[in-house]
């Protein structure tokens, strides 16, 4: 059976490299073909990617504090794109100092990512719940 | 016994025709061009290469060689899914492949772009879109716009190969050719097996359609599309590393403007690299910019950076008119170079990436899109007026301008700086693009030792 493709990559002005590797080594290991964009990606970049790869997910990194404003009005521009149903992740250092995660998730929860994930997030537990939202959409 | 080979490139403005002689070294022996005969091609070829043999009191070549870029070129509609991705591929396999992009679409095809495609009536459709096991419903969705069109068409399926069984029920009323995806994966470009397909329904079928086929019968070589030919070339070139330099090759003709870079697309590897990689030999290709047919629109591209004014208008009506017609006095001169400046200052632009630098925790990040064009030390500028009167002040002037107006903006194109300028006044590129082919070696160091250094 084919892999399903993920896209993957570290959104905005931002050039951490190091997760963005790891992340990429580890769902390549469990079963997805990864499409990994790397460092400073654009919002549409990764909706092209997804697009052209016929992804139903994109896995949205940010460590540097501003991933807020980098993914402001991404839920909407894949519906724009014609990309539904897409499941949307967020993770990493998502927002600027120790906030609350609780709060954090709720932020980008509202701005409609699916699932958000903090700095420590384990990412075999990721990868499960990846699977399955993937088997949810997959007769949307 | 010396060999003589006879080459003629079929262009749109003019037949060009030399007879190469070949012993121990490779030497013209005769050249003729005539107007380009457009009801029917043959007459001029024949023209060329009887007037070639009786100034070397010949009577036969040993070998013909063709290119044609008449009767508008190879005409390519890419149909791709993403803008900056297959459709980009297509558009950049098309282009390297020696053709002319008509028109290019991306995202769901609508009634309004079939229509369009009918009316255009590519020679050719490059049909782009996922990558391997990527998309698959827009790309069906297309192929069944697509399957609306007229009957007859020429249709080029490169992209994602797990559908090729829907494609060709689909396509069925359609000539059907399948070439490997051009992008395989993001931002992987894989553009050689479209372009065999491409040169392939060219000699199959195209020619015949340009009425040249009786010309290709009695050539030693299968005819091929000029700009192909050319793009070889560079190759062979750069390889052979002959100008000991990355190069700019400029050919700024009636119709379009053809820019030819052959450098290694990245200097600098701290540079974050965004969007497809570049090749290392591109062309560009600008339908938009020429010196005769489309020297209206390229003075009104570049505005007023170019001198435009009412007497350059009073020149491209004429030329419109009168393609094959040459500026006489200083007036005339004046008004065929602003139209050459034009041309190459847009063309120039069009072909170079950008870098755009942000400024991020870990400092300044500088980001790359698109070529890198600051490795060219020389450029070669041949055809047009470029190739005849170009003179050194005359690039100078173009490159300082572009650089004085790229300062300080965000994104910074990445043009040529301290160039070598040389002049290819006898218009041999097409030629020996075409000798190339059967002596490379020779051909390349003609073409060298054929050229004049701008002072």
């Amino acid at each position: 059976m084919n892999k399903p493709h993920i896209v993957t990559g570290v959104i905005g002005s931002d050039c951490h490299a190091v997760g963005n590797k790891i992340i990429e080594a580890f769902f390549s290991e469990h079963d997805f073909e990864v499409v990994n964009l790397g460092v400073m990606v654009s919002q549409d970049e990764f909706i092209d990617a997804a697009v052209e790869t016929g992804s139903r997910a994109i896995l949205v990194s940010s460590l540097y504090g501003h991933g807020e404003i980098d993914c402001e009005g991404m839920r909407g521009r894949c519906l724009e794109r014609g990309l539904d149903p897409v499941l949307l992740y967020a993770g990493g250092n998502l927002v600027v100092g120790k906030s609350d995660f609780a709060q954090t998730e709720k932020k980008f929860k509202d701005m409609g990512f699916d699932r958000v994930f903090p700095p420590d997030a384990d990412l075999e537990q990721a990868a499960l719940l990846l699977k399955n939202d993937l088997e949810k959409i997959k007769h949307v | 016994m010396s060999e003589y080979i006879y080459c003629a490139d079929l262009g749109s403005t003019f037949t060009k025709g030399a007879l190469f002689k070949i012993d121990k070294t490779v030497q013209v022996a005769a050249r003729y061009d005539v107007p380009t005969t457009r009801h029917n091609l043959e007459e001029g070829w024949r023209e060329s290469l009887s007037g070639c043999l009786e100034k070397a009191s010949l009577k036969k070549a040993d070998r013909l060689l063709v290119s044609s870029s008449a009767k508008g070129g190879l005409g390519i509609v890419a149909v791709g899914l993403v803008k900056e991705l297959t459709m980009k591929a297509g558009c950049e396999a098309a282009i390297s492949g020696g053709a002319k992009i008509l028109a290019s679409f991306s995202g769901s095809l609508e009634k309004s772009d079939i229509k369009s495609i009918n009316d255009l009536s590519p020679d050719i459709i490059l049909f782009t879109g996922g990558t391997e096991r990527g998309n698959r419903e827009a790309v069906l969705h297309n192929a069944h716009a697509l399957s609306s069109m007229h009957t007859g068409m020429n249709i080029i399926y490169a992209g994602n190969s797990a559908l090729r069984m829907e494609i060709s029920e689909i396509l069925k009323p359609f000539d059907l050719y399948f070439a490997e995806n051009v992008m395989p994966e993001v931002n992987v470009l894989s553009a050689a097996s479209a372009k065999n397909t491409i040169r392939e329904i060219f000699l199959k079928k195209i020619i015949e359609g340009k009425g040249i086929s009786a010309i290709g019968k009695l050539a030693s070589l299968p005819v091929m599309p000029t700009p192909l030919a050319v793009y070889n070339f560079c190759r062979e070139l750069f390889n052979r590393n002959i100008f000991e330099h990355p190069f700019l090759l400029l050919d700024p003709g009636g119709a379009t403007t053809d820019l030819y870079s052959a450098c290694p697309p990245v200097s600098e590897n701290s540079m974050v690299l965004r969007g497809m990689p570049e090749q290392t030999i591109k062309r560009t290709v600008e339908g938009d910019l020429g010196m005769r047919f489309n020297a209206e629109s390229a003075l009104q591209t570049a505005g007023e950076k170019t001198l435009t004014n009412k007497k350059n208008y009073i020149w491209t009506e004429k030329l419109a008119k009168q393609p094959e017609i040459l500026p006489q006095n200083s007036e005339e001169k004046e008004n065929e170079k602003n139209i050459a400046a034009a041309c190459v200052r847009t063309a120039l632009m069009r072909h170079a990436g950008a870098v755009k630098k942000y400024y991020t925790l870990n400092g300044e990040t500088a980001v790359q899109t698109g070529k890198d064009l600051r490795p060219i030390r020389i450029i070669i500028s041949s055809g047009g007026y470029t190739g005849r009167f170009g003179t050194k002040l005359f690039f100078e002037e173009i490159l300082s301008d572009l650089k004085k107006e790229n300062s300080g903006k965000e994104d910074e194109l990445l043009l040529p700086e301290n160039c070598r300028f040389w002049a290819d006044y006898g218009y041999l590129l097409p030629l020996l693009a075409l000798l190339t082919h059967v002596y490379p070696d020779e051909a390349c160091r003609l073409f060298k030792d054929s050229l004049t250094e701008l002072n």
